[in-house]
């Protein structure tokens, strides 16, 4: 009996010897990883393939284009031509990854166009070099060779998507304030560009002066203040027609700072009177107006939350301008801004997340975001005068007014990570930008 | 003629009685006639007499009444004074000195403030010399001697990092390159803490006897009984120290390392969203025996935090580190295959959102 009962242990011993190695063999080796490096993905762009003739003069731009947008972004970084091993020679033909990954691309795009007549046809392939697969699906698009560099744009934003796993904001433009003349006797008009500066356009002739213009959520419209009539008014445009017309006005008052609602159907903005500036809400179909604050202080520069429940303004109700919180449902303002210094044109984030401000603080301006209950507050950029914020459409790129002692203003773009801070090309001076959402 | 007489005596003695006293005689003394003129300059040249001082009386205190200040005069500061040393006192009650903090409150952190580089990672490196090429690691040029008796390690390229900062330098906290100094951390010279009080010098308190240490309870051992189990009990022995000596090799935790740094150099978080920062994706996948991963069994094996879209950048992040980092094999002990034949690997990025 004692034998017969040993033997099992005997048998699971001689398991046990050998069961270690065994459960080693299935168990994965597992590992964390919490550290990683931050630089520039390289891509390679060749020229796009023309599929005809005529579209040999957009194979080269197109391409071109797309490179400036996403090199633009700081997040990626483009191989020059000059170093391409590979040749795409059909946008059909399969792709030599290994030529490829000889340059140490990690992204490869591929595209064609093809033109008839003012119809023209892109085509654009992503692919991952490293793994040698396609980054989702191939993409078509169709449309009118004037539009080629929003055709392009396009392509740069689906890209964009495809590797960082958020929305582009190539596909947009920006309105501002163009600026020319001797600075005693400056001309300020309205102006529009593509968010890359190109195609610029005059909205007003720069017969008054104007500033802080504003889109709509749906890029169709802008709001902008006026001295037209010696004291500032707000005008709505139509971008299209550039029809305009009065809003908010009551006589022996001065308008100012406007912004949309989420919805476009309202308008914020700042109305001063007896020299006390409190915030008013506009409704724009039925003309119906509130007050949101009344008090002694100067309320200003209002921006509506991404859900049109709330509004960040400055006031200098606690003595220094300072950033406020305010719910449109009622309620008192709560302070965000706890840092030194002074804190102004706050713009919320289209994520929601965070707002953008301005602030002055030592003798220095900067641009800089912090979350809504005011805590991690870091600032971006410092120089003699920054300010103005807008943020891109997708919430990752700030563009602003910086003029240097001295020297004309100029718009500057940063990401939100301090990083990639850059110069937007305009044909002279330039102020106030807003940002578009996204073309449709 | 008594009467007469009387009136004689009443006069000698009344006489005697209030006889004048020669110290109340009159004063006679010389004056001089001014003229009106002459007394007022006189006055005017003398300063005034003090007036005097009333007889204190009790009065009820007066009713508070708004008194004009006197107009601001500047007043000339007392010349300083060389305060008399102080009197040495005993030793003991000495205070000592209050240390004073220095002004070491700088306008910005202390910490050092790093070049901007395109490139963050976990350590910093300087801009590489261009002649060099740029590899993930730093290592010397190794040139094979053929005069040598030795064989000579391989030869091998020298090579250097990129250059990276290991965090963001933003145009806000960048220094110029003419400032290297003051923005670095310096010690202060004195600690900013306040000094402990001195201590008064007391008799020694008597020392306390040591407490009497029990002496351990002596633990019983049960007394080992040799028994005879028969033959099994001799191969249960011998099956357990065999299980016991012979332990499985396993991983050392510098190969782990080695394969954890190979990853987290090619592990590029900067194209990633911000909302793909949040993500914690697990990737799983197989190597090859030369320690390669296997392209088509890289696989997602858990993500949390953020959307789909954000989960699948994250992954794709991941896989491209895995993927780049082991395309030349990361160098993993052959022999214990077995254990690193399959890998899960976790990528947290919650670090690198802050940089």
């Amino acid at each position: 009996m004692t034998q017969f009962s040993r033997r099992p242990v005997l048998g699971l011993l001689a398991g046990l010897a050998l069961a270690p190695r065994a459960a080693l063999a299935q168990t994965p080796l597992r590992i964390e990883i919490n550290e990683g490096v931050i630089e520039p993905v390289p891509y390679a762009i060749p020229d796009f393939v023309a599929e005809n003739g005529a579209g040999g003069q957009y194979a080269a731009p197109l391409a071109q284009v797309i490179a400036n947008d996403l090199t633009g972004t700081g997040l990626l970084r483009d191989i020059p031509a000059s170093a391409h091993v590979g040749r795409v020679s059909s946008f059909d033909s399969p792709v030599q990854f290994a030529d490829w990954r000889a340059i140490n691309a990690r992204a490869l795009i591929t595209g064609a166009v093809r033109v008839n007549g003012r119809q023209m046809t892109v085509k654009f392939r992503l692919f991952d070099v490293v793994s040698g697969q396609q980054l989702g699906d191939g993409l078509q698009l169709d449309g009118s060779t004037d539009t080629w560099r929003r055709m392009a744009h396009r392509v740069a934003d689906q890209v964009y998507m495809r590797l960082t796993g958020e929305s582009g904001y190539f596909d947009s433009r920006v309105v501002f304030i163009a600026e020319s003349g001797p600075r005693d006797n400056r001309r300020k008009q309205v102006a529009i560009m593509d968010q890359d500066g190109d195609g610029t356009q005059f909205l007003t002739d720069g017969t008054a002066l104007a500033f802080a213009p504003r889109f709509s959520p749906s890029g169709d419209r802008i709001l902008f203040t006026s001295y037209e009539t010696g004291f500032p008014r707000i005008y709505l445009m139509d971008v299209a027609s550039r029809r305009r017309q009065v809003i908010g006005d009551q006589p022996g008052t001065m308008t100012f700072a406007p912004r949309f609602s989420p919805d476009g159907g309202s308008v914020v903005y700042s109305l001063s009177i007896d020299g006390k500036t409190d915030l008013f809400l506009l409704n724009l179909g039925s003309g119906q107006r509130w007050q949101l604050t009344q008090t002694d202080a100067i309320d200003t520069a209002p921006c509506f939350s991404p859900d049109g429940q709330r509004v960040v303004f400055e006031s200098d109700r606690s003595g220094t301008s300072q950033l406020y919180v305010m719910g449109l449902q009622g309620g008192g303002a709560t302070r965000i801004s706890q840092g030194q210094g002074r804190y102004s044109t706050p713009v919320w984030s289209p994520r929601g997340d965070l707002v953008a401000f301005t602030k002055q603080h030592n003798g220095r301006f900067h641009i800089g975001v912090m979350r809504l209950d005011g805590s991690a507050e870091r600032i971006l950029t410092a120089s003699f005068l920054d300010e103005g914020p807008t943020w891109s459409p997708n919430g990752r790129v700030i563009m602003f007014t910086r003029q240097e002692q001295g020297a004309d203003p100029v718009l500057m773009s940063v990401d939100i990570t301090g990083r990639n801070l850059r110069r937007v090309p305009t044909p002279g001076p330039a102020s106030d930008p807003s940002w578009s959402p996204l073309l449709p | 003629m008594v009467l007469h007489g009387g009136l004689i005596l009443w006069i000698l003695l009344f006489d005697l009685f209030h006889a004048p006293d020669s110290a109340s005689e009159p004063e006679v003394t010389e004056v001089a006639l001014v003229s009106a003129s002459e007394f007022a300059a006189m006055t005017a040249a003398t300063p005034p007499r003090p007036a005097p001082a009333p007889a204190p009386r009790p009065t009820p205190a007066p009713a508070p009444v708004a008194v004009t200040p006197p107009a601001a005069q500047p007043i000339t500061p007392p010349a300083p004074v060389t305060p008399p040393p102080p009197a040495p006192a005993p030793q003991t009650e000495r205070p000592q000195a209050a240390v004073i903090a220095p002004t070491t409150t700088p306008e910005a952190s202390l910490r050092p403030v790093q070049r901007p580089a395109e490139r963050v990672a976990p350590e910093a490196a300087p801009t590489p010399d261009p002649a060099v090429r740029t590899a993930p690691r730093d290592q010397a040029a190794i040139v094979p001697d053929a005069t040598a008796t030795i064989t000579a390690p391989e030869a091998q390229e020298a090579t250097q990092r990129e250059a990276a900062a290991t965090e963001t330098v933003t145009e806000n906290t960048q220094i110029s390159e003419t400032e290297p100094v003051r923005r670095t951390a310096t010690a202060p010279e004195v600690s900013l803490r306040p000094r402990a009080r001195p201590v008064r010098a007391e008799a020694p308190a008597a020392a306390p006897a040591p407490a009497a240490t029990p002496a351990p309870a002596a633990i019983e051992t049960p007394a080992t009984q040799p028994q005879d189990d028969g033959p099994s009990a001799s191969a249960i022995n011998d099956a357990l120290a065999q299980a016991l000596a012979d332990p499985v090799a396993t991983l050392s935790q510098a190969d782990a390392d080695a394969l954890r740094l190979n990853i987290e150099s090619c592990w590029n978080t900067g194209i990633l969203s911000t909302e793909a920062l949040n993500v914690v994706v697990t990737i799983g996948f197989e190597m090859t025996q030369d320690a390669r991963p296997v392209g088509s069994s890289i696989h997602m094996v858990s993500a949390t935090g953020g959307s789909a879209a954000a989960q699948q950048a994250a992954f794709e992040a991941g896989r491209q580190a895995i993927v780049q980092c082991g395309m030349d094999g990361y160098g993993l002990p052959q022999d214990l295959y077995d254990q690193w034949r399959l890998v899960e690997i976790t990528f947290n990025p919650a670090r690198m959102s802050t940089r």
